[in-house]
């Protein structure tokens, strides 16, 4: 026992090192999201209420769209004790990003603990270890994304009920289906994931004999309950808002009716495939330059032999209670993301980075088993990890952050802080609206500063005659004109120029 | 009997998708290896470590490890299950996996078939690197033929095993041809016109 807590503590320690790491410098800067979700959780720790002025609500509405509750409320939580910052934004996704590396082990942990085949009881061990390190789970538990403190429910959930199935406790089920029911107020995609968990979570208590039909029906209703808001949600306009700009139908919106019965369910078992290419997987990930790293994919390279060897031998083998939990989690999780575009999505597809570790665990757990030569397949291990990781490093810090600055917000925050600096010298500040948003951008980093959005073609007013007037907008590397009071430069490798501002 | 069966399975899934490829002149420039780009990716990459150590560029950036990275990148590409589906149909594919699950199961039975896998595993990296020099009939077919063996494989044992698998086979069949004569622009992206 005493080595277990002394590898979860180690494991857990590492992941935290190696999510906190220079995390205000890399990823470089807030993404719009991030911003909007650091403004609304600010106005509601100060005064309760969003940007809109509405008093504590369920859902943040935000750039058209409307935003799920739980992020917003834990970054107001983190800001009560550490004030408004970047990285009170990002450590919710940061926490609850490393903590779960230590819950994968503990499911793990509860369902091999006794496994029949000895050497499987070092795959907790080996699996923790991987997610730890696995660049797809670093790169979204460094960002403020919502995806990972959904995991991290969701996996909270799964740990719950298998120590439900153990002990058979009312509250232990109740709080499995809370926390489940909270990863769906947490990121969209969950809508649909929770309450397919949830159906398998009763199914497999009821089989296992562990819930009667009564108790079973109660639980249900807890979770009608609780689940209701989010489904009155995706049914009203707001909540189909999302699903309108980001699903499959939003490509075939005038064709006919006969076409898209065809092409839609087509085009979403393609997408669906897109989730288990190799090259998604292991060469590119999704190409989103916000999503991974370019030149790395979603896991390391060298994991593709051991997912291969993982697979076939998880299969030729019983483990009929980790197949309840894998195999759903391989097989669901990729179906919102499916039904999505743009498809593959790395972010939506996230739960997929715990089955695919669990068999690049299973594959290195028995290819060590098969292997003669233990010693110099445990160096080749390490030199492979080793050399890969820092690869990736190299490529995350040094690069990353020059390359994919404008996949950040790049320029923005510099500009809401060139405005904060010069806004005391105007009587009026007007931006293009080009650079829209820099409207959330300062009112995150520069909300004194107060300023209207024009078009291209805007002019200084003529009641403005006497005024003087700071004008921002984008620079296209024009040569310097005398009115200009300063350029706003981006931190990539040519400090190129991102926008310059002039006086009036 | 079953062989027969078998057999008219696997080519009915390959027939049903190969016939989009015959429109094909040569497979996705993706899957081949091109020193020219490897050579502006390195520039690009040393471009953006100014001021690094110069061991550290060289330990990243190099020719060697660019050119085991894009080649790693073009071979996986020949594993996409949706590359795969497009030349051998979704009866191909199942087929395909029940073959090679069945091989490595009974790896003392089916020495044989271990040697076919490696000569399956080494293929796409003959297109990869050699891709203008050998006749694009030539090298699909040179491509295809251990992957039919271990459909062909797949589909003895699956029908040993049950009869009731026949009728799936057929479901996939009916799908492959769903797909292939309504959904093509899959092929797009692995084959050039």
């Amino acid at each position: 026992m005493k080595r277990i807590y002394l590898f979860l503590a180690a494991v857990t320690i590492v992941s935290a090192v190696i999510r906190f790491v220079s995390v205000s410098q890399v990823p470089p800067g807030l993404y719009i999201d991030e911003v909007s979700n650091g403004y609304n959780a600010y106005t509601i720790l100060t005064h309760g209420v969003d940007e809109h002025g509405v008093a504590y609500p369920l859902w943040f509405e935000a750039f058209g769209e409307f935003k799920m509750p739980v992020m917003i409320y834990m970054i107001a939580g983190v800001m009560a004790f550490i004030g408004k910052s970047e990285l009170a934004v990002r450590l919710p996704s940061i926490v609850f990003g490393t903590l779960s590396v230590p819950l994968l082990f503990g499911i793990l942990h509860l369902i091999l603990k006794n496994s029949k085949q000895k050497i499987e009881q070092y795959i907790p061990y080996v699996a923790s270890s991987l997610l730890a390190i696995t660049p797809w789970h670093i790169h979204f538990s460094r960002g403020g994304f919502e995806a990972t403190i959904a995991l991290f429910l969701l996996l909270l959930g799964i740990f719950l009920f298998l120590l439900f199935l153990k002990k058979p406790a009312n509250y232990l089920i109740i709080l499995s289906v809370v926390s489940v029911v909270l990863s769906a107020y947490t990121y969209n995609a969950y809508r649909l994931i929770a309450p397919l968990f949830v159906l398998l979570f009763l199914t497999v208590a009821y089989i296992s004999h562990t819930v009667s039909v009564k108790k079973g029906i109660t639980v249900l209703f807890v979770f009608c309950l609780l689940f209701l808001p989010v489904v009155r949600f995706s049914l009203s306009s707001s909540g189909e808002v999302r699903f309108a700009q980001t699903s499959v139908l939003s490509t075939y919106k005038s064709t006919s009716f006969t076409e898209k019965l065809i092409r839609i369910p087509m085009e979403s078992v393609n997408n669906y495939m897109r989730y288990f290419s190799p090259e998604f997987i292991f060469a590119v990930g999704d190409q989103n330059g916000r999503h991974q790293v370019p030149g790395m994919g979603l896991l390391f390279r060298w994991e593709a032999i051991f997912l291969v060897i993982g697979v076939f031998g998880f299969f030729t083998r019983k483990h009929d209670l980790l197949t309840l939990f894998v195999l759903p989690l391989l097989i669901i999780t990729p179906i919102p993301a499916a039904l999505t575009i743009p498809s593959p999505h790395s972010l939506r597809s996230l739960p997929l980075v715990l089955p695919l570790t669990v068999f690049v665990s299973f594959g290195i757990v028995y290819a060590y088993q098969w292997i003669s030569w233990k010693r110099l397949y445990m160096f080749g291990m390490s030199i492979l990890i080793l050399a890969e990781g820092a690869y990736f490093a190299h490529l995350y810090f040094n690069h990353y952050s020059k390359v994919n600055i404008l996949d950040w917000g790049g320029g923005y925050k510099e500009v809401s802080l060139a405005l904060k600096k010069y806004h005391n010298n105007f009587d009026h500040i007007v931006v293009d609206r080009k650079l829209s948003d820099t409207e959330i951008y300062s009112k995150f980093y520069a909300p004194e500063v107060t300023f209207m959005l024009v078009e291209d073609s805007w002019k200084k007013p003529e009641a403005w005659k006497h005024d003087s007037v700071l004008l921002v907008r984008p620079d296209y590397g024009e040569g310097l004109k005398p009115n200009t009071v300063d350029r706003v430069y981006l931190k990539n490798q040519n400090h190129d120029i991102f926008a310059k501002l002039l006086e009036l | 009997m079953k062989k027969i069966i078998s057999l008219i399975f696997v080519l009915s899934g390959f027939g049903i998708s190969w016939l989009h490829w015959l429109d094909c002149t040569r497979i996705a420039d993706k899957f081949h290896f091109s020193s020219l780009d490897l050579q502006l990716r390195l520039i690009e990459s040393i471009h953006n470590d100014v001021g690094s150590q110069l061991l550290i560029v060289r330990l990243f950036h190099n020719k060697l490890l660019g050119s085991i990275i894009d080649i790693y990148r073009s071979y996986v590409l020949f594993w996409d299950p949706r590359f795969l589906i497009s030349i051998f149909g979704f009866v191909g594919l199942c087929l395909f996996v029940s073959g090679v699950y069945y091989s490595v199961k009974n790896k003392k039975e089916y020495r044989w078939l271990r040697g076919v896998l490696v000569v399956l595993l080494l293929l796409p990296l003959v297109e990869i690197v050699f891709y203008p020099h050998i006749a694009f009939i030539a090298k699909t077919l040179i491509f295809i033929i251990p992957f039919i063996i271990f459909q062909f494989f797949g589909a003895l044992k699956l029908i040993q095993k049950s009869v009731w698998f026949a009728v799936v086979f057929v479901l996939l069949v009916v799908v492959s041809l769903w797909w292939n004569s309504v959904y093509t622009p899959i092929l797009l992206e692995f084959c050039v016109k």
